[in-house]
C-alpha cells in the first residue's frame, strides 16, 4: 500500500527555485466544489490540496513525492497564451485562482518547476517542512489567493 | 450561540468491517443550559439533512480524477460513515458544508462569524480536525479534539 509515510518528505526530493521570484503570479484551476458562494464567492481550503499519494507513481511523469500542480503565468505569457490555457484538459466549468509566489512562500511552501508534456509552464508547491500541507496552510492560501475566474455554480 | 461537544467514543459497531473509519466513531453532544445530552440516531433529525445526502450522493458518483488533479473516488466507508454522523447532529446546528478531498475522504465544516470547526475525514488514516478561533488555532488528529474546543468556547464565552 502506497502511504505518505512511505514517501519521502517533498523537501527531500524538491528545491524552491529561486528564478521564480516573489512577484511571479501563480495559477491553479479551481474544480465547482472549491468554492463557497455565500455570501461571496471565495476560495476553500481544498483548492489547495496535494495529488493524492497514491495516484503518484501512475503519474506521466511519475511524481516523487506528494505535491500540488500550479501553472506559472510569466511562462504562458512567454508562450504568447493567456491565461484561459490552464483549462486545457479540465473543462469550462472550472474557475481560476491567482496567487503570488510570495503568498505561497510565506506558508512555508516551496515552487519547483515541472514542465509536462504540452505545458512547460507547469509547476508544482510543496512543503517546506513536513510531509503534507497542514490545513491551516491550506486555509492561508485559500485567503491569499484571487478568484480570477468562477467556475460553474453546482446546481 | 450554542456550545457543541465533538469527543470520539467506541460507542458504534464498525459500519464495515475492517473500516479504519468506523473503528473510531464520533458523537455530537450539545451542551443545554449546563446538561449534556447525547444525540442518538432515532431522535429529531436537522431540517437539512435531506439536502445534504443528495450532497453525499452526488460524492458517489464523482469518477476518478473528477478535480482533474488525479483525484480518488470519494471512498464508500467515509461516505457510510459521514452519512451516519450527520444524521446524528443535533437539529439546532446549521447545515454544514462538506466538500469531497482529493485523496478520497469529505470535510465537514462550520463557518460562523469569525471561527472555523472542520473535521476532515479520509480513507486508511486517522480523521482530523481544525478549529479556528480569531488568530488563534488547532488542528491534529481527532483524540486531541476536545481541549481544542473547549479552549475554543472558552474564548467564545470571553469575548
Amino acid at each position: 500500500m502506497v502511504t505518505e509515510l512511505s514517501l519521502p518528505l517533498p523537501c527531500s526530493v524538491y528545491a524552491d527555485d529561486a528564478t521564480i521570484t516573489d512577484e511571479h503570479l501563480l495559477v491553479r484551476t479551481v474544480h465547482p466544489s472549491w468554492v463557497r458562494w455565500e455570501p461571496v464567492p471565495h476560495l476553500k481550503s481544498e483548492a489547495f490540496q496535494d495529488y493524492p499519494a497514491k495516484r503518484l507513481a501512475t503519474m506521466d511523469p511519475p511524481v516523487p513525492a506528494v505535491a500540488m500542480s500550479v501553472s506559472l503565468l510569466f511562462e504562458i505569457e512567454q508562450c504568447n497564451l493567456t491565461i484561459e490555457c490552464c483549462l486545457g484538459g479540465f473543462g469550462e466549468e472550472y474557475g481560476l485562482a491567482t496567487l503570488t509566489a510570495g503568498q505561497v512562500r510565506a506558508c512555508n511552501q516551496g515552487i519547483v518547476r515541472w514542465p509536462i508534456d504540452e505545458k512547460p509552464w507547469h509547476a508544482m508547491v510543496f512543503c517546506l517542512q513536513g510531509a503534507q500541507r497542514s490545513t491551516r496552510h491550506k486555509k492561508q492560501l485559500a485567503r491569499a489567493a484571487t478568484l480570477v475566474r468562477l467556475p460553474a455554480r453546482p446546481s | 450561540m450554542t456550545d457543541v461537544l465533538i469527543r470520539p467514543n467506541e460507542i458504534r459497531e464498525p459500519a464495515r468491517s475492517g473500516a479504519v473509519l468506523s473503528a473510531r466513531t464520533v458523537t455530537i453532544a450539545q451542551d443545554r443550559g449546563g446538561h449534556r445530552s447525547g444525540v442518538t440516531l432515532g431522535s429529531q433529525v436537522p431540517p437539512w439533512l435531506g439536502a445534504a445526502f443528495e450532497e453525499l450522493t452526488a460524492f458517489a458518483h464523482l469518477p476518478p480524477n473528477w478535480d482533474g488533479y488525479h483525484a480518488l473516488p470519494v471512498d464508500g466507508t467515509v461516505l457510510e460513515f459521514t452519512a451516519d454522523l450527520i444524521q446524528r447532529f443535533p437539529p439546532s446546528l446549521p447545515k454544514p458544508d462538506m466538500t469531497p478531498t482529493a485523496q478520497g475522504g469529505i470535510t465537514i465544516e462550520w463557518n460562523p462569524s469569525g471561527m472555523c470547526l472542520s473535521l476532515t475525514l479520509t480513507p486508511e488514516s486517522e480523521p482530523t480536525f481544525y478549529v479556528e478561533v480569531g488568530d488563534e488555532w488547532w488542528e491534529g488528529p481527532i483524540v486531541d479534539v476536545p481541549d481544542a474546543i473547549s479552549s475554543m468556547v472558552a474564548k467564545v464565552r470571553r469575548a
